[in-house]
């Protein structure tokens, strides 16, 4: 399992068989978020991403990047890698 | 008579794990339009022939069910569950009490025990109907007032001219006040015989004027054989400004057909045309 599954809204699995198949797995370690998309249902993605970057901000920028390769009928595969940078001055 | 009396409660389900190929064959197999999902007796939405269509045969149930579900209390009236199924153009309706199924009820079904509520002879409401719609709208906060109409002398009309235009003349009378009534705001029924009873939302100087509109209003109709007829009116109640307690709202609407009843019987007797209850002090509320 990966950081981010996307789940068309024609594919042969659900995001509840996806939910129940990943807790199977990892229990409590990913969230479901339905999403009002023309091609994506739902994306099941981990949840300490959604700790780092809320949904709200998380999920459109992921739609974004992986636009071009989306179907209805995929369930997609996503890794996701956060950066942070961090600058500070101190005082010498 | 609520829609826990004439539910069935034999519903097929399905739950949520299923998939949608075996939703499919249990439609198929038992001829349904839907099937409702249930998870530990627990409604989580609806499964219909258009979701199986539409959805992936390897889907889970949960994953293509529609989740808002059109569902009515056990306790709602007849006539409610009615508007509900027209508003949403639907053919059946869960019967969901708690977020728990307790069973179904379908239009046909529905329809059939609606078609006692109306009046044969002149397509109005019965007189039970009228009582359970003034409960609904004292429930929701509403002041009314009941219009109890009574033709009179109409015995004698159909001692004189036979049942055949007596039914005539009530049947013209229904129509002559629908005419007059304004269907956003009074209810009409046929309570029984030459009794006709109105409900409505209006505050009572306008029920009274109301009243006065139809007492003239039915006068000026063009009567089958040329016959005079003229009508008593009794009104009651549209005065509260407060609510009225709601564990009181059958005795409430008993007490003001019954004041009405006697008030038209008052304008009768006076040859008044109209009768307003002046003092109605109610015993509850």
């Amino acid at each position: 399992m990966q950081d981010v599954l996307l789940v068309g809204r024609r594919a042969a699995i659900g995001p509840e068989a996806a939910r129940r198949m990943i807790d199977a797995l990892s229990p409590e370690q990913y969230d479901i978020v339905r999403v009002e998309h023309p091609m994506v249902e739902a994306v099941v993605v981990r949840k300490f991403i959604l700790r780092m970057v809320p949904a709200e901000r998380f999920i459109p920028l992921l739609l974004e990047e992986v636009s071009p390769i989306l179907t209805e009928e995929a369930v997609i595969k996503a890794q996701v890698r956060i950066t942070i940078h961090v600058s500070r001055e101190v005082e010498l | 008579m609520r829609v826990r009396d004439i539910m069935t409660t034999e519903v097929v389900t399905v739950e949520p794990g299923v998939s949608v190929r075996r939703a499919a064959a249990i439609m198929e197999e038992g001829g349904f339009g839907c099937l409702p999902v249930v998870e530990n007796g627990r409604l989580l939405g609806v499964v219909t022939s258009r979701d199986v269509r539409t959805a992936h045969f390897n889907r889970l149930v949960a994953d293509a069910m529609t989740r808002q579900t059109v569902v009515v209390g056990p306790d709602a009236f007849l006539w409610e569950a009615g508007e509900l199924l027209v508003r949403h153009g639907i053919e059946r309706l869960l019967v969901v009490q708690d977020g728990r199924l307790l069973g179904l009820v379908t239009k046909a079904r529905l329809w059939q025990y609606l078609a006692q509520y109306r009046d044969p002879l002149t397509g109005l409401y019965r007189g039970e109907i009228l009582k359970e719609k003034a409960m609904a709208l004292l429930k929701s906060g509403a002041e009314i007032a009941v219009l109890f109409l009574d033709i009179d002398n109409f015995g004698r009309i159909n001692k004189k001219y036979g049942h055949v235009i007596g039914d005539a003349v009530l049947q013209k009378m229904a129509v002559a006040m629908r005419q007059l009534l304004d269907e956003d705001q009074d209810l009409l029924g046929r309570y029984g015989g030459d009794e006709f009873a109105v409900v409505t939302r209006r505050r009572l100087s306008e029920a009274r004027t109301l009243a006065t509109l139809l007492c003239e209003g039915t006068s000026l109709v063009d009567w089958p054989h040329g016959i005079s007829v003229s009508v008593s009116i009794g009104v009651a109640g549209g005065r509260r400004v407060s609510p009225r307690a709601l564990e009181d709202v059958a005795a409430v609407v008993s007490e003001l057909f019954n004041l009405a009843s006697l008030a038209s019987t008052r304008a009768k007797r006076a040859r008044k045309g109209v009768m307003v209850v002046e003092h109605c002090e109610l015993v509850t509320g």
